[in-house]
């Protein structure tokens, strides 16, 4: 009793100061995860509201899973996640280490300063840009008439969506995706490389048995991380690249809760798919640690 | 040969990384004739015109915007910054009971988020729709921050601490007078990042605000390339000289421009930052 009274006497200020931090988690950040648990298993009705609508247990989920745009949804949403692994992990890697093997250090300032940028760039800017290379006036199909071939609608072309979509993310963040591998880089042992260098080993041989099993922890906390996003992929750009001739292949999960939820007031559902897209992305980051210890010994903790 | 075949590649990349930048800006300074005539595959203007720019201040939607960017980004990152440091302070002070319970929350809340809809409930239901407050209360605090600044704060020597408190420093003076010098660079920096994301933000406009005088810079760019109609407003039929005339690409990559360089003045200072590597702490805590 003495010790929190005198806890009290010394901390008093900052109790005062936690009834706005406290009341801010709990109305902002709790308060919504909560109600993300209780719609979920209600049918939503407006003039009811939250509180007033009746409980239907896994009726939501049944109807969710039953539809045919949860497959077609999912399905696109997987696909341009695994693009954008496949395609979008490795050059960040690559290109640390090029960063990090050149000899000339402003040359490797210089490039770093141009190629981080792109990252602070909003989406809609980058789209902005994009429009600038891809539109029908764009670069691109300007180079195509100068070559006299006929111009592409890449914008609004369900076969290029996905390429564009995935390439200009690429863009943007590629430079941005070396600063965690050139730090984990910077934290090696140069005594390593030295030794590597006195036994004859080439910048490949360097490479494969030094540099790589060196930044190694760093790429699989990051692949384990990507995988468990998977279910992510990119709504807000997506939001912006898409249109009625693309939403075919771009529909993502992310796009499809903002308009069933917000455009069509289908509250239930489309918190039903959230959920489920959060639970299902915690599995996979579980199922994926859990592997990556047991292949690799390396793990997210 | 390795060297050599490192530096192509790094060269590509930074090409590739800034030829699109530089068509964007010379794109916004080019006239409808130029335009016309050079078939819109321009790096460098034949005569640069600011007429773009113009016509988008002389509108009324856009300096609006601008207004609406500017004052969101200020009290979005005071506010956030104030609120963040005193979170991370909190949470930083072993004595304190009750720290464990709020370090609990603050970690539930880095890993898990009521998702979009129930988010928008309670910002509907707190009456916070179509206010400035829509873009600034939500994100308040930002837990992974509270982390890092914690960290920061736990390292500072405890000699320090307990020398002030022999002066008889109370927990607001500690926290002002010592923990906050000797954290500026991550404040600062994070107060960095803030400032972009909230410049950037557009979504969160998107969905909270309807009203088109409170809508930020991030959120009429997206309106405008969704949809025509606002751009087309800024050519007044009056004007039929090409010369006089700015084509829509134009105004468009104006936009674009004006929403970069605020991005492009703080970068040298963000940059600042990441060589002493503090994110990669951040990353790595």
């Amino acid at each position: 009793m003495n010790r929190i009274r005198s806890a009290f006497r010394r901390f008093w200020p900052l109790y005062l100061l936690m009834i706005p931090i406290i009341s801010y988690y709990a109305v902002y950040r709790f308060y919504p995860m909560f109600l993300q648990a209780v719609l979920a298993f209600k049918k939503y009705r407006l003039a009811d509201g939250v509180w007033g609508s009746p409980w239907v247990g896994w009726h939501n989920f049944a109807e969710l899973f039953s539809k045919a745009d949860f497959v077609h949804v999912l399905g696109n949403t997987v696909v341009i996640s695994l693009l954008r692994l496949l395609f979008g992990f490795f050059p960040p890697i690559i290109l640390a280490i090029f960063l990090f093997d050149i000899h000339s250090k402003v040359f490797r300032r210089f490039t770093q300063t141009i190629m981080y940028i792109p990252h602070f760039f909003s989406w809609v800017i980058i789209y902005a840009i994009t429009f600038a290379v891809f539109s029908e006036s764009g670069i691109v199909n300007q180079m195509l008439k100068l070559m006299n071939s006929d111009t592409v609608s890449f914008l609004v072309s369900p076969e290029w969506f996905r390429p564009i979509l995935v390439g200009t993310a690429i863009w943007k963040e590629i430079g941005w995706g070396t600063i965690i591998y050139l730090a984990a880089l910077s934290s090696l042992d140069p005594a390593q490389f030295e030794a590597a260098k006195l036994d004859g080993a080439g910048p490949v041989r360097r490479i494969i048995h030094v540099t790589l099993p060196g930044i190694a922890p760093v790429v699989v906390f990051l692949f384990t991380l990507q995988i468990g996003g998977i279910l992510y992929a990119g709504g807000e750009q997506v939001l912006l690249y898409y249109n009625p001739a693309t939403y075919g292949v771009g529909d993502i999960i992310d796009t499809w809760i903002y308009r069933q939820g917000l455009g069509q007031l289908q509250y239930s559902i489309a918190v039903a798919m959230s959920l489920f897209q959060s639970l299902f992305g915690l599995l996979l980051v579980l199922t994926a640690n859990a592997i990556s210890k047991k292949r690799a010994g390396i793990g997210l903790w | 040969m390795y060297q050599g075949f490192a530096y192509t590649v790094l060269t590509v990349v930074t090409l590739a990384s800034l030829i699109p930048l530089i068509y964007v800006v010379s794109m916004s300074l080019v006239n409808e004739k130029e335009w016309i005539e050079r078939g819109g595959f321009i790096l460098l203007p034949h005569s640069p015109t600011l007429l773009a720019y113009e016509r988008l201040f002389k509108g009324d939607i856009f300096p609006h915007a601008l207004i609406v960017s500017v004052i969101r980004t200020i009290l979005g990152t005071a506010l956030m910054l104030t609120m963040t440091t005193i979170a991370g302070y909190i949470v930083s002070r072993r004595a304190l009971p009750g720290r464990r319970a709020m370090l609990f929350a603050v970690l539930i809340t880095v890993l898990f988020n009521g998702g979009l809809i129930p988010t928008y409930l309670v910002v509907r239901d707190t009456h916070l729709l179509d206010s400035i407050w829509a873009l600034v209360i939500p994100g308040l605090i930002d837990s992974w921050s509270v982390l890092v600044i914690k960290q920061f704060f736990e390292n500072i020597p405890s000699e320090l601490e307990e020398s002030a408190q022999m002066d008889g420093a109370g927990e607001i003076v500690l926290m002002i007078r010592l923990m906050l010098p000797m954290s500026k660079p991550v404040i600062a920096a994070i107060g960095l990042f803030t400032a972009v994301f909230h410049w950037n933000s557009w979504f969160d406009a998107l969905i909270y605000i309807k009203d088109p005088h409170l809508q930020p810079l991030q959120l009429i760019m997206r309106n405008m390339f969704a949809n025509v109609n606002i751009g087309s407003q800024m050519n007044p039929s009056s004007v039929l000289n090409p010369t006089q005339r700015v084509s829509m690409e134009s105004l468009k990559m104006a936009v674009a421009v004006v929403g970069t360089i605020p991005i492009l003045c703080v970068y040298p200072f963000i940059q600042k930052h990441f060589t002493k590597g503090m994110f990669l702490g951040a990353v790595k805590g």
